[in-house]
């Protein structure tokens, strides 16, 4: 073996990455030449100097009470969380989104649509549910429920930039026909139900937990720990549900 | 469903091996996204997607390698347009072999410090390759696993570091001359 060759395999034998034959030979080779083996040397102190001086960061002992915390958190539908966005309060919670579209339509009693969706949104995590169809286009989506429901879909109000679709299918809340999404947002599943729900049907809510926009009106309202939102387009008639566990202004935040 | 005890065992199984590689993690998190909240958010992001996907793992393979890949998987997803790139190396410079800088006696601890310096600025991938050659002891086919490369990349890239780190150091040596 000659002196350029051995230079090609230097870092490889320094690394002791060289096969068994080819490491006796450049071995042998430095065993026999001065100058290769100075260079070879050389190499090997600056290797030793740089690792010397690398600094490895330990784990903070809170990082390491937290992880063990979360992973004993007895919640068995929590096998997700999104800790950036719950980073204040420093706990970890399932997420739920439902989303449902307000349309007009002649029933004036109450309908249970929060304790419904946030029911069926709970059933799916823990195997109920199975999607019908596995798409990531809402398009396709949408495609797929014509003419499986008798309602005017829309698009889920949530923005596709900062969600994923994972599939759809039909389900009912309570007695209704209601088409479901499941969306996805860094490893937690958001569901989103299009159901024909008239804007009066919405139970009542607190005024403080009522918002007006220029384009909509908000209702918040909590269920079973978690919360949801009813935004309400003015004028078109039309509106959407989110649910979640997570603080309302960031289930506010996804929504497009 | 599973029996209790099984799960509960399993996961018992799980946060051992996790807590024994979080500084690994950490360390990791940290020299990639240079901010303590974003490395602490990271790691723990990572531990429970690992811990969601634990059944994927193949016992007695190398947890370590396994759980860095996917810390770095969430970084290359989620962190990486945060960071603030360090100026573009011109790869072309490095064409011939730089000799390394001889360094004596008092001058290493000087320039020792340095060294971690020096490798926070280096590109990226460079800056991963060296922290799970040098910190970690991967081989050279742990690495290409973990940064999901072939070898061969991985062989260009630590020389690509080296190169850089030499010339970095001969820089300040001279510099202190």
């Amino acid at each position: 073996m000659d002196c350029q060759k051995v230079k090609e395999f230097a870092y490889q034998y320094m690394d002791g990455e060289l096969q068994d034959d080819v490491n006796t030979q450049v071995k042998a080779h430095l065993d026999a030449c001065p100058l290769c083996k100075m260079q070879m040397e050389k190499e090997q102190n600056f290797d030793d100097f740089l690792r010397n001086h690398m600094i490895k960061e330990e784990a903070p002992y809170a990082l390491r009470e937290q992880v063990v915390e979360i992973l004993n958190t007895p919640r068995p539908w929590q096998w997700v969380f999104d800790l950036k966005w719950l980073r204040p309060a420093s706990m970890a919670a399932a997420m739920t989104v439902i989303v449902g579209i307000i349309l007009f339509s002649t029933f004036n009693q109450p309908f249970p649509v929060f304790a419904s969706s946030v029911e069926t949104h709970m059933e799916h995590l823990s195997g109920a549910y199975p999607l019908e169809i596995i798409t990531d286009d809402v398009d396709e989506a949408l495609r797929w429920f014509e003419g499986k429901v008798k309602f005017a879909l829309e698009r889920p109000h949530l923005d596709p930039s900062k969600v994923r679709l994972l599939g759809a299918r039909l389900v009912h809340l309570q007695d209704r026909k209601a088409a479901y999404f499941v969306f996805e947002k860094n490893g937690h599943r958001i569901s989103a139900i299009l159901v024909d729900v008239q804007r009066n049907e919405i139970p009542r809510v607190k005024k403080e937990n009522i918002y007006e926009g220029p384009k909509s009106t908000v209702y918040t309202q909590q269920y079973k720990g978690y919360n949801s939102v009813v935004c309400q387009h003015k004028g078109a008639g039309t509106g959407c549900i989110v649910v979640g566990s997570m603080p309302k202004e960031m289930l506010m935040g996804l929504m497009g | 469903m599973r029996h209790q005890g099984t799960k509960s065992r399993i996961k018992e199984e799980f946060q051992e091996l996790l807590l024994g590689n979080m500084d690994s993690m950490y360390n990791l998190a940290y020299r990639l996204t240079y901010n303590r909240e974003d490395a602490n958010d990271l790691v723990q992001e990572a531990s429970l997607r690992a811990f969601r996907f634990f059944d994927k793992f193949e016992k007695g393979t190398n947890f370590k390698a396994w759980i860095l890949t996917i810390l770095r998987n969430l970084f290359i997803n989620k962190y990486r347009k945060k960071v603030k790139e360090p100026t573009k190396v011109h790869y072309d410079e490095l064409e011939n072999f730089i000799g390394a800088p001889a360094i004596h006696g008092a001058a290493e601890e000087v320039f020792g410090e340095n060294m971690q310096k020096s490798v926070d600025q280096l590109p990226e991938e460079l800056k991963t390759a060296v922290i799970l050659y040098y910190v970690d002891g991967f081989s050279y086919k742990e690495m290409a696993k973990i940064m999901k490369c072939p070898i061969g990349t991985v062989m260009s890239r630590l020389f690509m570091a080296r190169q850089l780190l030499k010339k970095h150091l001969t820089a300040l040596v001279n510099e202190e001359v």
